[in-house]
């Protein structure tokens, strides 16, 4: 293929992609075929071309733009908001209205919170209800309220009969931890209610090799050593790749540490992956005292998985 | 849960579409609401889409008629595929009796489809639920691209991927011409129907 081909070829495939709503994938492709375009000054048309390729990025870039605005509360029908309430309005037999509660909070979930907080606050009169609809009030208001607003919410409930002085303290409790949530947000930059898209490709990773390896995410290991020999311990995994993992142990669990020697293997390994569980050898690759950062005095392990038992 | 009603002799059960965003849920039911009008009970709802992205869900309702001396109506759902929208899935998954996971087959969305079948595992877990035990069928969709020269990953490589321990039925599958929508949820009806009848005994001899 020569050069003019493969340009052709890969614009293609780039509105492929735009077609298809794939804006970061589209955005790839343009700005590789803009690098590819610059280095060769023999290209015919190559400032039409270039150009041509630019504003696609623009417009690329403006969409992505769009889609990662937070999207303000939708307006929605009656009708719609009946079929909500109607649908995810889940009725326990046990617990006397809540289906209410459910269509409620499902209301609120779908950004209609002010109609879900008069719903929910008819459902102060019953005991069983009342503290579950005011922690949903605090807790979809965030969205939805200044932190002053929310506060004062709260401040009303103070004066209400209905709840107890234990419900009032334990309300204050979650109004606190709503809005330090939400402040510990604000200060790390980020948006308050939906988190930034993350639909596109930045976090692509390199493929890895080791194919039939699964994704782990903890391990059930017996220990090899030490008095605790043979008992089962889970850890968290803190990064694999492939057939290598990472585990790192804080200072407390310097037992379990001990007990994995370097070059040792051990057998019986249980690996939990999102979608299965598979047992295991694995072989002990490293493992060392964490000398510096927030995780100083930590310790880091790596496992290497050696083989694992079908079926 | 699906509500069965033994006396009236009715069950009502929930499908839902699950997978990454731009696989193709909300064109598979657009071809269902299309294609089986019989079988439609109602319109289809997108309920806020935002240009061309589900923000919320999408619904169609459809009536199997009687099967086994039952009337069977089934509710389709789609969830949103954007990571952000997670409680929202969660939610659209609340009583699910049979999933559809549909997974793209473009080499670009790789990564995107496992980690959608990561968030469904999880989402279910949440929910009470086991992947390993609920009805579910994997579509692997546009596959009419194959005819073209866009880089599409193979059929084998996508089992490889998602169905390699799950081992559940998949179809390869093309959302915009029609090609496996159907088959993919029959099968899925098959599967959560003699689940519903392990559970409930309701099918008649
Ligand atoms: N070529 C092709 N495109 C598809 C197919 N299914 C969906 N698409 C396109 O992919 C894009 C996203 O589809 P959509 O159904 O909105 O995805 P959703 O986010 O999963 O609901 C749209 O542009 C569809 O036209 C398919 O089978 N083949
Ligand atoms: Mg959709």
């Amino acid at each position: 293929m020569n050069l003019a081909e493969k340009i052709k070829w890969k614009i293609e495939e780039a509105e492929l992609y735009r077609n298809q709503g794939l804006i970061n994938e589209a955005l790839d492709i343009y700005r590789a075929v803009d690098a590819m375009i610059r280095k060769n000054s023999r290209i015919k048309n190559r400032e039409t071309l270039l150009a041509k390729i630019s504003a696609r990025i623009d417009l690329l870039n403006r969409n992505w733009e769009n889609l990662k605005a937070p999207s303000q509360a939708p307006e929605i029908s009656d009708q719609a908001r009946d079929l909500i309430r109607e649908m995810f309005s889940f009725d326990d037999p046990h617990v006397k209205g809540s289906s209410s509660l459910g269509g409620a909070v499902s209301l609120a979930e779908f950004g209609q919170y002010d109609q879900a907080r008069k719903e929910l606050e008819s459902l102060f009169d019953y005991d069983h209800l009342r503290m579950e609809a005011a922690r949903n009030i605090l807790q979809y208001g965030i969205r939805h309220l200044s932190s002053k607003e929310l506060t004062l919410v709260y401040q009303q409930w103070q004066s209400d009969e209905r709840f107890s002085a234990d419900e009032i303290k334990r309300l204050g409790e979650i109004l606190e931890q709503v809005l330090e949530n939400a402040g510990r947000k604000a200060n790390a930059g980020a948006p308050a209610a939906p988190e930034p898209a993350s639909d596109g490709s930045e976090d692509r990773d390199e493929e890895v090799d080791d194919e039939d390896i699964l994704d782990i995410s903890t391990i059930g290991l017996p220990l090899p050593t030490g008095s605790r020999a043979g008992e089962k311990v889970e850890l968290d995994i803190n990064f694999q790749n492939g057939r290598q993992i990472n585990l790192v142990l804080s200072k407390g669990q310097k037992e379990i540490v001990n007990s994995l020697e370097t070059g040792g293997r051990i057998a019986g390994v249980i690996f939990y992956s999102p979608v299965a569980i598979f047992s295991g050898t694995v072989y002990v690759a490293a493992k060392k005292e964490i000398g510096s950062g927030p995780k100083q005095g930590d310790y880091t392990v790596d496992l290497k998985i050696l083989h694992i038992e079908s079926g | 849960m699906a509500t069965v009603n033994l006396k009236n002799r009715e069950i009502e059960c929930k499908i839902v579409y699950y997978g990454p965003g731009r696989c193709g849920k909300t064109t598979n039911l657009d071809y269902i609401h299309r294609t089986f009008k019989k079988q439609v009970r109602g319109e289809m709802i997108s309920i806020d889409t935002d240009g061309d992205r589900t923000l919320f869900f999408d619904f169609l309702p459809i009536g199997l008629g009687q099967i086994k001396g039952c009337d069977i109506k089934v509710q389709l759902y789609t969830v949103p595929g954007q990571v952000q929208y997670r409680s929202t899935r969660q939610l659209v998954l609340k009583g699910v009796d049979g999933i559809i996971f549909v997974a793209d087959s473009l080499k670009v969305r790789r990564e995107k489809n496992m980690e959608s079948l990561k968030d469904l595992h999880e989402n279910l877990k949440k929910a009470g639920l086991n992947i390993l035990r609920i009805p579910l069928v994997m579509q692997y969709n546009k596959r009419d691209l194959e005819k073209t020269e866009m880089p599409l990953m193979s059929v084998e490589q996508m089992e490889r991927d998602l169905n390699r321990q799950l081992r559940v039925p998949s179809f390869p599958a093309s959302a915009v011409t029609g090609q496996g929508v159907g088959a993919t949820l029959t099968q899925t009806l098959k599967k959560t129907l003699k689940y519903l009848h392990k559970e409930f005994q309701w099918a008649q001899e």
